[in-house]
């Protein structure tokens, strides 16, 4: 496989949330989700740049990153229109509920509480209603 | 679960909270320990059903939660912030100054930021510095959280806030302490009344009998 094609991307985007979490290694995670984030745009994928930005805010959440995460919550979210991923789009509009109460934003929590139980209602998932309940 | 668990004990339903709690436990019980969810979320509720039912039952269990999710060796950050919150409300339960001492200096990342959603970080660190005798930062850091809470719009936070902040008054009767902190628990039962959050209403009113004497 070639480093930067277009199937890397979404290798390096799955691999990055797995280096983080699972192995404890931020900073080589935040290099592979820039490799992630350049492949997808070139590529102009807006399905692989949302769930790059997702697992990106999924892990700056467990790294106590909430402003970085705030900002990656409200760029995946730009794209959900054009990616039409309704699990990401679920994941990410709870992600960026959770965000905002955290930092006790309670207006922006309701709002993005809100889009995710909708979002998770439509795609019926239990994980994801949950979460957003 | 976690939130269900404090949500009933925080309304005074300590028979069903107590269901859920035993479910939580029971979920920790069937996994391996380390910083998971099953260890987490038992490491930070416990804590805090305790200080609504104000006896220190499963602070063993919390304990060994949060240790076993500490010592793993592959604990993340907010895992570790979560633990460390735990062992930080035991050590105000048990005022034990050397472990909040500890804790305060580890929890700094908390400030301005609620952890989990259960509790205001700049009131965790109130709650430390009040028992480590340093009421003055304590002061400060209640009125941080109280300012927080109230800018949020998160009234139950603020209403155990201005509890613990006048206990803290209280302590320090410096001047004008005992009338802010009149005013501080009338402020939390009001709102603990509103809310129908029954065991800090008793809480509270036990505190303002005492002052009022």
């Amino acid at each position: 496989m070639q480093p930067d094609s277009h199937e890397a991307g979404r290798l390096l985007s799955e691999y990055a949330r797995v280096l983080a979490i699972e192995e404890g290694n931020y900073e080589d995670a935040q290099s592979a989700f820039a490799q992630a984030l350049v492949i997808a745009r070139r590529e102009q994928d807006a399905t692989l740049e949302m769930r790059t930005l997702t697992h990106a805010c999924y892990v700056d959440s467990w790294y106590l990153q909430w402003q970085e995460a705030r900002s990656r919550t409200a760029q995946a979210i730009e794209l959900a229109d054009q990616a039409s991923d309704l699990r990401a789009e679920a994941q990410v509009r709870s992600y960026a509920g959770l965000v905002r109460i955290l930092s006790g934003d309670f207006e922006g929590a309701h709002y993005h509480t809100q889009a995710a139980l909708s979002v998770a209602e439509r795609l019926r998932d239990r994980t994801w209603l949950i979460f957003a309940l | 679960m976690g939130f269900r668990t404090l949500l009933e004990y925080e309304v005074g339903d300590f028979a069903a909270g107590e269901t859920y709690l035993e479910r939580l436990l029971e979920a920790m019980r069937l996994s391996s320990p380390g910083p998971t969810m099953e260890y987490l979320v038992p490491a930070i509720a416990i804590p805090l059903v305790n200080r609504n039912t104000g006896v220190g039952e499963r602070s063993e269990a919390a304990r060994s939660a949060a240790e076993d999710a500490l010592s793993s060796g592959y604990v993340l950050p907010l895992g570790a912030q979560v633990a460390r919150v735990g062992l930080a409300l035991l050590a105000v339960e048990r005022r034990d100054v050397e472990a909040a001492t500890q804790q305060f200096s580890a929890l700094q990342s908390t400030r301005g930021n609620m952890v989990m959603t259960t509790i205001n970080g700049e009131r965790v660190l109130g709650l430390l510095s009040h028992t480590m005798g340093n009421l003055d930062q304590a002061v400060a850091h209640f009125v941080d959280a109280q300012a927080f809470c109230r800018k949020a719009g998160f009234r139950p936070e603020l209403a155990w806030t201005c509890c613990d902040y006048a206990d803290t008054l209280k302590e320090r009767d410096a001047e004008g302490d005992r009338a802010k902190a009149i005013a501080l628990l009338d402020e939390s039962l009001a709102i603990s009344s509103e809310l129908g959050m029954r065991p800090l209403m008793e809480r509270v009113l036990s505190r303002r009998e005492i002052l009022k004497a």
